[in-house]
């Protein structure tokens, strides 16, 4: 209730911002230039989108005087890095790239982010062309955690997307896949008729990692992480089970081998590669597929929303599970926060929104989505996957109500191995659950 | 006076030293025990003072005894292979042949390579589908292994790298350990028609001993604390299945932020150490005596 009553203080609050704002009165004045002489650092995960940001760092030097230092690390090594320099107490980390489902309960509650909220509403700090009611509303739903915006959102949330290699879909004679059932026929018509050249599907089978991919499948199949109501444990049924088997039979039978051991880098290689038929992956992987010089299947890809499952409709029209705003956070240990808010309004504003869309991306404004140069230039299968995918909500990588997330993943990824190497998987999901609901009875009683 | 400085200087002349020691060496380990003892996980308000509750509750779960098994199959593995290979290339280069020189040289070049740099080469060589290890396999019509990708072969699989890396260690020793040893025993084995076999078993062995208990020391606690190379390889996985001690306390401290527990952890796996370091240490004195 009280949420609920934060909440809507905080859009009228916003509304209000962007009303004076659109009045131009302020416009003309922004001064970018307050903090000419400042220091920040930066540190991101090395993927398209930091890539684009980092390619505008030199036009911001030039805007307000701030100079910046930007490291992109691979992803185990830039969580770690966020999470050892705020446990080291550092103050000189500024800005750094954050995924609040997967960490976002944890650093908000150390004072590990700055609440961007007052930054917005405060037309003195924030640039009018920032506009934040240009964000799609489920984005900005979903960037409001405990009443505060600990994360400007870089993009929509959306669904893992199916890519699918449409030259070897017309070579079988198949359809673009619209259900699980689908993309299991089509693995083994392409596997067996490749002569096991081609695999049938790649998926991320690295334990924790998989678990963010894998969340609509065990949704789609009936299962679920936890009780919405109550926050219980909820993934020991043979729904549960039967997704669980799913991922790991087809993997299996039609996967790479080693499939154990397969993060997103490994996946989308193998797929960029031309060695897998279809994917079920994060759909910013676009970008890496349809460069001809990463690629070697550049225009032969096709694109569908989610596959559904039996149950999809039981789930897919909730609203939102959790706050799930990925993008740039401010450090709450920052000296610079004002400097910093610079750097992150201006990384978010419209130009990056648009340059993220044509590389494929999925644009969190609402204006880039309609804009001409993004509707001609890109694929109408991509931008109708995109809006499908924008409009349903993520059930979390994993039961949210845990707040120790990595283990909840660590141990819930125990079981994706499991069920890859057609292990006991029943026995494993059992205790898998067991420990999660463990986990979350010694956190509920600490939390007192 | 210049009587009471002179009193004084062994004691102040070492005392920065000393001093320097302490606050790197004492004060952490101090403060690892001390929040070992607390409850201090980020995301949770309030350190409650615990006791030995981390350990007992260590102590009680499965993943730890597993990483704590896991910890011990790798080491002894290891260790085994590893001072077995380096044995056999320091009795190869112990002899005089045209190369000598280059041969040592080629061996050493693993032990001096970075082991993150050279770990990540691993990764790709173990890669099923694309590194060149099944390749071999297929050439000596092997059918292809996925290596660290399945739970029963990524120890043995890591083992391999660790042997790579550290048999040239072994070999050095135990080279410079032949080096030092007497001719005439040998001599006169010879002459009383001893074979090859029966002058490494009964003379070469029992005279090195001193020297292989050195290598035998510095194997385990290498072997024990191993860390990059499991860490670039496989961060601990698939699931759990090469997760050691030390891979396990860092996930608890750094990955879930649980600090007081992570910090049992360690202080455990610091105690295996130093007993196994002890044991060795027993043993080499005797062995001196």
């Amino acid at each position: 209730m009280a949420d609920e009553m934060r909440r809507r203080l905080f859009l009228a609050g916003t509304a209000s911002g962007i009303g004076l704002a659109a009045a131009g009165a302020r416009a003309a004045a922004f001064d970018w230039r307050r903090h000419t002489g400042a220091k920040l650092r930066v540190v991101t995960l090395k993927f398209p989108l930091s890539e684009i940001q980092q390619a505008r760092l030199a036009d911001f030097q030039q805007l307000t005087g701030i100079s910046v230092q930007w490291e992109m690390l691979p992803e185990d090594m830039w969580r770690q890095k966020v999470k050892v320099e705020h446990l080291g107490g550092s103050t000189d980390l500024d800005v750094f790239l954050s995924y609040y489902v997967q960490e976002g309960a944890q650093f908000q509650q150390s004072g590990w982010y700055a609440d961007a909220k007052p930054l917005i509403a405060n037309p003195d700090l924030t640039n009018p062309g920032f506009a934040w009611d240009d964000f799609i509303p489920a984005v900005r739903d979903g960037a409001l955690a405990n009443g505060q915006v600990p994360i400007i959102p870089d993009r929509a949330a959306a669904l893992p997307i199916l890519y699918y290699r449409r030259d070897l879909f017309r070579q079988f004679g198949l359809e673009r896949p619209k259900t699980w059932d689908d993309v299991r026929a089509a693995a083994k018509t392409i596997y067996e008729g490749t002569n096991k050249q081609v695999f049938g599907i790649a998926l991320r089978g690295k334990g924790a990692a998989a678990t963010s991919m894998f969340a609509p499948v065990l949704y789609d199949f009936g299962g679920r992480w936890i009780d919405r109501a109550t926050g219980d444990i909820a993934f020991n049924t043979p729904e549960a089970l039967n997704a669980f088997e799913w991922w790991g039979s087809i993997l299996r039978e039609y996967g790479p081998p080693g499939s154990a051991n397969n993060h997103w880098a490994e996946v989308t290689g193998i797929f960029s590669q031309g060695r897998a038929a279809m994917l079920f992956d994060d759909i910013t992987f676009i970008t890496i597929f349809a460069d001809p010089t990463k690629s070697t299947v550049a225009g032969k890809v096709g694109y569908a929303p989610a596959p559904t499952g039996p149950f999809s409709d039981r789930w897919r029209k909730d609203p939102p599970y959790a706050p799930n705003a990925t993008g740039l956070a401010i450090s709450g240990l920052s000296r610079q926060k004002e400097a910093a808010w610079l750097l992150v309004q201006y990384l978010s504003d419209p130009v990056s929104s648009k340059r993220y869309m044509l590389q494929g991306g999925l644009a969190p404004r609402q204006s880039t989505w309609t804009d001409p140069d993004v509707v001609k230039a890109l694929d109408p299968e991509f931008l109708e996957t995109g809006r499908v995918s924008a409009g349903i909500n993520s059930p979390g990588t994993a039961p949210l109500s845990i707040v120790n997330i990595a283990k909840a993943r660590d141990i819930i990824g125990e079981t994706v191995v499991t069920a890859i190497q057609g292990g006991n998987t029943k026995a494993s999901l059992a205790s898998a659950a067991a420990q999660c609901a463990e986990l979350l009875k010694q956190e509920r009683a600490r939390k007192t | 006076m210049t009587g009471t400085l002179d009193r004084h200087l062994p004691i102040l002349f070492p005392l920065p030293a000393a001093l320097l020691a302490a606050a790197l060496m004492l004060y952490p380990l101090a403060y690892t025990l001390f929040i070992s003892g607390q409850s201090f996980e980020l995301g949770f308000r309030g350190h409650d003072w615990v006791g030995l509750g981390h350990y007992a509750e260590a102590l009680a779960n499965d993943r730890f005894w597993g990483a704590a098994f896991r910890t011990l199959y790798f080491t002894v593995l290891s260790v085994a292979l590893s001072v077995a290979l380096g044995m056999v290339m320091a009795l190869i280069l112990n002899r005089e042949f045209r190369g000598a020189p280059w041969a040592r040289t080629a061996f050493l070049l693993p032990m001096v390579a970075t082991p993150v740099a050279t770990s990540l080469v691993w990764m790709l060589m173990f890669n099923p589908s694309l590194g060149v290890l099944n390749w071999l396999l297929g050439l000596v019509g092997l059918p292809p292994s996925v290596w660290v990708a399945d739970p029963n072969w990524v120890i043995p699989s890591l083992v391999l790298v660790d042997v790579w890396h550290f048999a040239p260690f072994a070999m050095l020793i135990l080279l410079a350990g032949l080096r030092s040893l007497p001719a005439s025993p040998f001599e006169s084995a010879m002459i009383d028609g001893a074979t090859r076999w029966q002058m490494f078993w009964r003379i070469t062995v029992p005279m090195l001993r001193p020297v292989l208990l050195v290598v035998l020391i510095f194997r385990t606690i290498d072997a024990l604390k191993v860390f990059d190379i499991i860490w670039v390889i496989t961060a601990g996985g698939p699931g759990f299945s090469s997760e050691t001690l030390y891979i396990y306390a860092y996930n608890q401290a750094f990955k879930y932020l649980d600090l007081g527990y992570g910090s049992a952890v360690i202080v455990l796996f610091t105690a295996v150490v130093a007993a196994a370091s002890l044991l060795w240490i027993r043993a080499r004195g005797r062995v001196w005596q």
